[in-house]
């Protein structure tokens, strides 16, 4: 993939079944971000770029999340929004107690921890049943209760892909199992066997 | 006391209103341009940029040219009435909250853009949050052209007439006492405006301040 700015990733082709867990390894400026932003067709490269899922079918927590004015009940009400009518505030709270964040429906986005905000972002991505499922670097601002639910919540998505972003495997929020590619310095992704 | 009451309160309410008018289509407007990464974009946005810095008696000599017996719009019968005043004051106030609320838009957080793009969003809902996010930006924006207005003279003048009563605002009343030789009179209406434009900008400032702290 190349970008106006001269930005180069490298990639293979690659096939990735529905439910897999895949972690993508890189040191800091190998290109995770701007591959998982391409994923989540935030970016489009010169060379084009297709995938078999629809933006709208992916959801996507960035490294920094960005709550909107309001309170975290109205950010998440805004991804519920392709939800039936009658099943959105049901599928708000579902979001939020599956990653440990009920008590913070009412709050406003400036009176959340760095470590809430990434809870609450992955809240929002997973309330619009998201069949793809990005996550960049998440792991980091979260404390020990909130990787536990994140683990939790990933090992009950069985039909959703997820893909993780993060500079080294203690960054991951999946079991053994998972498929594992690296970026290396000169931003190419190599594939290796997966972690037992 | 009463005529210094009279002028200010007019000027006040006509302002008030030129500004409210002139905001029903310059805030979603600026939302959109703020948004916008196009070449017309730019273009609009400078055109708005120099619009903003037309001398009000500029602006004044062409809603006169509008609005009199021999203009396209003389048959309304709007010359040297508070209609007219209202009118000419929404010129200048569509410029300034375009081009001011675009700038408090397009300095949004670069994260504002992909988060609706992530949820995706409309156009219409992306420009509502935008200004949501900008309201601070806006506020200020309607403020500082609140000020413009009712602190202009060209527009009020050339088209209302200075008449007691209907169209004597606090600046065309300034410009009449002084030119009366009431050099204290005027002062004292000055005073008034000043007082206006005191209150005003606090208000700016204000908003300005909670801009930087969101």
């Amino acid at each position: 993939m190349s970008f106006a700015d001269g930005t180069v990733v490298a990639l293979p082709d690659v096939a990735i079944e529905t439910g897999a867990r895949v972690a993508v390894l890189g040191a800091n400026g190998t290109g995770k971000t701007t591959l998982l932003r391409v994923l989540a067709f935030l970016e489009t490269p010169a060379g084009g770029f297709s995938a078999a899922v629809p933006a709208a079918e992916i959801g996507f927590v960035a490294q920094r999340p960005f709550l909107l004015r309001g309170t975290v009940t109205a950010n998440l009400m805004l991804a519920a929004r392709r939800l039936p009518r009658s099943s959105r505030m049901g599928a708000v709270a579902d979001a939020l107690a599956r990653v440990g964040a009920s008590h913070l429906a009412g709050r406003a986005r400036v009176a959340l921890s760095t470590g809430e905000l990434q809870r609450v972002a992955i809240a929002r991505a997973l309330v619009g049943r998201p069949r793809v499922l990005l996550l960049d670097e998440v792991v980091a601002p979260l404390d020990a209760d909130g990787v536990r639910f994140l683990c939790e919540t990933l090992a009950a998505l069985d039909d959703v892909t997820v893909i993780a972003a993060a500079p080294g495997p203690d960054g991951v929020p999946f079991e053994a199992g998972a498929h594992v590619v690296r970026l290396d310095g000169a931003r190419r992704l190599h594939s290796v066997p997966s972690r037992s | 006391m009463n005529e210094v009451l009279s002028a200010a309160s007019l000027s006040l309410a006509l302002s008030a209103t030129a500004v409210t008018i002139a905001a029903l289509p310059a805030i979603p407007l600026a939302a959109r341009l703020g948004l916008s990464r196009s070449r017309r974009r730019d273009l609009f946005l400078v055109a708005a940029r120099v619009a903003m810095s037309f001398p009000t008696v500029v602006v004044g000599l062409v809603v006169y040219g509008l609005l009199s017996h021999t203009g396209p719009l003389g048959g309304l019968g709007l010359l040297y009435t508070p209609q007219a005043i209202v009118f000419g004051e929404i010129m200048l106030a569509l410029p300034l909250v375009i081009a001011l609320g675009a700038s408090a838009v397009g300095a949004l957080d670069p994260r504002f853009a992909d988060t609706t793009r992530m949820l995706h969003l409309g156009g219409a809902r992306t420009a509502l949050l935008a200004v949501s996010e900008a309201r601070d930006g806006f506020v200020a924006a309607v403020l500082v052209a609140f000020a413009r207005c009712v602190t202009e003279l060209g527009v009020a003048l050339l088209v209302g007439g200075n008449l007691r009563g209907s169209t004597r605002t606090l600046t065309t009343a300034i410009a009449l006492e002084t030119s009366r030789g009431d050099f204290a009179r005027g002062l004292h209406l000055g005073l008034v405006l000043i007082a206006i434009a005191l209150v005003v900008n606090a208000g700016v400032a204000l908003a300005f301040r909670r801009m930087e702290r969101a």
